[in-house]
């Protein structure tokens, strides 16, 4: 889990205030983003922000120039004069400037690691998580070097890493024999002697660590930690920290905007770390955020503990490509309309031959969508440690903050994390904005505007799902029930089994909300829901879109065979508005 | 609007382009700056190099470290070909080590159960590739030329590079190449394959021995059998194919293997050539081309290109990819993927419902039906 001794928003909430405002650039291989924190009325909101193409790859070359349009196109949008002679005035002075000026995002390249043990250890799992906490695309070698037979191979080891080209290497010693430990060192001795890799942390007893140091030589940066003398959890947090340096150290490197003071730079991790955390202990709920442009990151967070996944070889644009390492069954499974496989495979590879594309069209929106939700599945289910149906809320970043249909985007989330918390409530929040990233950015210097952006900007729900579990067959009504608005006008509900119904209401109203189960079903574990109030201030918010009744059973993915399958996601699509022709 | 790798439209005629041609190792450079140079000159010469490494072959095949020497197919001081068996073991069950490049096994460490093994890369020619002018010489890499002529980008290729003269295969940008029409008489050319090509007319232009060609569109699953099958990798596993992890790695994991150049100008499926690029090649029919199918989306965005060479009749300024009024563009996302239209309108901004801003232009279809597209799924034709 995250360090969590660092300041925290939280604490700081109560601390003096000298900062008014705030400016963030959020930058990665897909966007370059400006976000533009101002005082209003007393507290510190969100004024603006502008998302533009990055130009960190070809033909451009340099992330800088879509990170200085950015802000460019803020002060246009906003008026606010942020550059002065020497770039970014900081802190404001004669309205030129801000007060807090913070850099995130993966402003530099990734850290590329492999990790290899030798032999079978419980260390692998930890470390690869320790990895997958940082801005780093980790590659796991252990069962790919190894023969038919199972034993490892050093020109499969070399084959593997020469194919990857990491920045860093991870060797653990596991339960293997002292051949295999020899074989993979001495290739390593070579690869290092061809340039090929030049940092190796060894996680291996000072005997094995004695001996890479003889066979590699001095030419490679050899770190060593003995699994003896520290805890999983301390070797954890010391390759954390280790690949947090080495990318900390390139992103410094770039200068993305002049500033008269060098902004911080806060890691979408870190930044995405202390806003759910902030989240879920000021709720006192289990929060999941998600994230999904230059690769995906998840971040998970209750009262006492929390969680980052940063997996940046998985996302529907430049790692479309991802898709095709699964069953392409698992991904028709989530479409309206039947997709053949190998249509399935062009549109995916010319999504990635052109990953700036957008899916504009339905039966786009659909097969991305599709795709999405089982990539990001498979993700959150192979993760360990993760809350798993316990979420209550959920803050859905790109790509369903862009989605043109919020049906759609609530459906691409139910399906993803298929949550069923105690309170049978999941509430769902699309940053259309990017806030999650830009107010954690911002909070490591200034957690009181961190704060107020958090409360009073980001976490406006745009919709909220009631997650009935169990019931009769398919058809038969499970829940019953009525929206009752303050005024005495009624709606009647009524969902029959393995649907999903949308109750629209009216977000400026206060309604009670009353559902009641049949037969087994159950929502939160009970057979109703009496008085739910929305609406209206300290009440629950059931957002602009709505409430959901989920009412499709738990697991979500459809069943039968692939007609009634498509028949049936198309039904729910169009329940919550989305139709594919 | 951005086409990658540059900011300029998928065709460009009679432009003047940068080229570089640079050598992936150290080597001799053979041009001057001011040097005319035609596309068969050699620019650089890489220099052979070698490099010895360790292979742990008695724990790979799990026999004692002394005894490692009776496992080899041929003794120490033999060469082997890349994939070759070096040594072999096991009773029903043969577990075989192979050579990871050309080389030669240099001698057996007993004690460690390793061979050591000497590769071998080899010297390497490279041509200008296009005619023009060295604009500057990159010490022990290459050179930068400056060229005249047309060029058009193509979307996804396999294999390196080929010069020849093109020659329209397919008298349709929307019909498919099929085995029977393919000609002896296309050795060493550059063929226009139409909208498409299966693997029985792709086998059949190998067996021909063209240089290579370019078509509007491949299906994955062909690509991945034509350019495995018969290798020594077997057909691929399709996320293996095409999923390479690699910062610079090329789009196909097997291009290398392609026996001749492949561009597709389109993409993957059955997508007929657009029209401007089959009229574009179908008028330099018989000229002098060159095909870079060197395709990569990592780190390193590279495109396919074809150059033909001509006479400077421009003035040297770089086409734009501005969407302006009256221009040609291609639709290249989702189901519309291909389609060519005409913008009307330079590029806007359009919000949705929930207050998302999308930059998009209105385009007219060839039936008059007119939409509006985002900008990022347009590319300018010409």
């Amino acid at each position: 889990m995250i360090d969590t001794s660092r300041a925290a928003m939280a604490s700081a909430l109560g601390s003096a205030r000298s900062e008014r405002s705030g400016l963030v650039v959020d930058v990665d291989r897909e966007t370059a983003r400006a976000v533009l924190f101002s005082l209003v009325e007393g507290r510190t909101r969100f004024v603006s922000s502008v998302s533009l193409p990055s130009t960190a790859l070809p033909p451009i070359d340099d992330a800088s120039v879509g990170a200085k349009q950015a802000v460019r196109a803020i002060e246009e949008h906003t008026g606010v004069e942020l550059l002065g002679a020497d770039g970014i005035e900081i802190p404001s002075s004669n309205d030129i400037g801000v007060d807090v000026f913070a850099v995130t995002g993966i402003p530099g390249a990734p850290v590329r690691v492999s990790i290899v043990s030798v032999g079978a250890t419980p260390l692998e799992s930890v470390l690869v998580a320790a990895g997958r906490r940082t801005l780093s695309e980790v590659d796991i070698l252990t069962d790919r070097v190894r023969t038919g037979d199972g034993a490892l191979s050093g020109s499969l080891l070399e084959a593997a890493i020469r194919g990857f080209m990491p920045d860093a290497l991870v060797l653990a010693q596991g339960a293997a024999k002292e051949a295999e430990w020899k074989a993979a060192v001495g290739t390593l001795s070579g690869l290092v002697a061809d340039d090929v890799v030049s940092i190796i942390i060894v996680v291996a007893g000072a005997e094995h660590q004695q001996q890479a140091a003889q066979m590699i030589g001095e030419s490679a940066d050899l770190r060593g930690i003995d699994p003896a003398e520290f805890s999983p959890v301390d070797i954890a947090a010391a390759l954390e920290a280790e690949l947090q340096s080495l990318f900390e150290k390139g992103a410094r490197a770039l200068n993305l905007v002049p500033a008269t003071v060098p902004p911080a730079f806060v890691s979408r991790a870190r930044a995405g770390d202390l806003v759910t955390r902030f989240v879920a202990r000021r709720l006192d709920e289990t929060i999941v955020a998600v994230d999904v442009s230059d690769g995906t990151m998840f971040h998970w967070a209750t009262p006492s503990i929390s969680d980052v996944i940063v997996r940046l070889d998985v996302d529907v644009t430049r790692n479309v490509r991802s898709a095709l390492d699964i069953d392409p069954a698992r991904i028709t499974r989530w479409l309206p309309m039947t997709v053949s496989n190998e249509d399935l495979s062009h549109w995916v590879l010319n999504r990635a031959l052109r990953p700036r594309t957008r899916a504009d069209a339905p039966h786009d929106m659909a097969i991305e969508r599709a795709i999405l939700v089982e990539l990001l599945r498979t993700v959150w289910q192979e993760s360990s440690g993760t809350p798993g149906e316990q979420i209550d809320l959920l803050i859905a970043g790109r790509p369903f903050s862009r989605m043109e249909s919020p049906g759609l985007a609530a459906l691409s989330l139910l399906d993803i994390f298929d949550p069923d918390p105690a309170s049978g409530l999941v509430e769902m929040v699309l940053d259309v904005d990017g806030l999650l990233f830009a107010a954690g950015a911002v909070g490591e210097a200034s957690p009181a505007i961190a704060a107020d952006i958090v409360e009073n900007d980001l976490l406006a729900r745009f919709a909220t799902a009631v997650i009935v579990k169990g019931g009769g067959n398919e058809g038969e009504i499970v829940v019953r029930g009525q929206a009752r608005y303050a005024g005495g006008e009624t709606e009647r509900i009524a969902v029959p089994a393995g649907s999903v119904h949308l109750v629209k209401l009216n977000p400026r109203k206060t309604a009670t909300i009353s559902l009641v189960c049949e037969g087994d079903a159950t929502i939160g574990g009970r057979s109703e829901l009496m008085d739910l109030v929305v609406g209206g201030d300290d009440n629950v918010d059931a957002g602009e879109f709505g409430l959901l009744v989920d009412a499709r059973g738990r697991p979500a993915p459809p069943s039968g065979d692939a007609a009634t399958r498509s028949a049936r996601v198309a039904t729910w699509l169009a329940d919550l508005g989305f139709r594919i022709s | 609007m951005w086409t990658f790798p540059s900011l300029e439209p998928a065709v460009v005629s009679d432009g003047v382009f940068v080229i570089d041609r640079l050598l992936d190792r150290a080597g001799e450079v053979i041009v001057r700056v001011g040097d005319v140079v035609t596309p068969e000159m050699v620019v650089a010469r890489a220099l052979s190099s070698d490099k010895a490494i360790m292979l742990f072959v008695a724990n790979e095949l799990g026999v004692p470290s002394n005894s490692v020497q009776r496992y080899l197919t041929r003794p120490v001081g033999s060469k082997f070909k890349k994939g070759e068996a070096i040594a072999r073991a096991g009773g029903l069950r043969k577990i075989t080590v192979s050579a990871p490049a050309d080389g030669v096994v240099v001698s057996a460490d007993e004690q460690n159960g390793a061979l050591v093994y000497h590769m071998s890369s080899g010297q390497a020619e490279l041509l200008a590739l296009v005619s023009g002018e060295v604009e500057r010489v990159v010490p022990e890499r290459g050179a930068v030329i400056r060229s005249f002529g047309h060029r058009l980008f193509g979307i996804v290729g396999f294999g390196h590079e080929a010069i020849g003269h093109v020659t329209v295969g397919s008298d349709r940008g929307d019909r498919e190449l099929t085995p029977d029409l393919v000609k002896d008489a296309w050795k060493g050319r550059i063929v226009v394959c139409g909208m498409t090509v299966g693997v029985p007319a792709l086998n059949k232009l190998k067996q021909v021995g063209v240089a290579g060609i370019i078509v509007g569109s491949l299906s994955e699953a062909d690509i991945r059998r034509f350019l495995t099958t018969g290798s020594s990798s077997r057909e691929a596993r399709q996320g293996q194919f095409w999923t390479s992890r690699h910062p610079e790695a090329p789009f196909a994991s097997a291009s290398d293997h392609a026996p001749f150049a492949i561009v597709a100008t389109e993409g993957f499926g059955r997508i007929p050539m657009a029209e401007t690029v089959f009229d574009f090649l179908r008028e330099h029919e018989d000229a002098s081309a060159s095909l870079m199918a060197a395709t990569s989306v990592g780190s390193r965005l590279r495109r396919p290109e074809v150059y033909i060479s001509g006479k400077s009749a421009g003035d040297g300024t770089r086409g734009s990819d501005e969407l302006l009024p009256g221009r040609p563009v291609r639709i290249v996302s989702g189901r519309m993927l291909g389609a060519v239209a005409t913008c009307r309108t330079a590029a806007y901004d359009r919000r949705s419902m929930n207050g998302v801003a999308t930059l998009v232009a209105e385009v007219e279809l060839p039936g008059g039906e007119l939409r509006d597209v985002p900008v990022s799924n347009l590319e300018v034709l010409r």
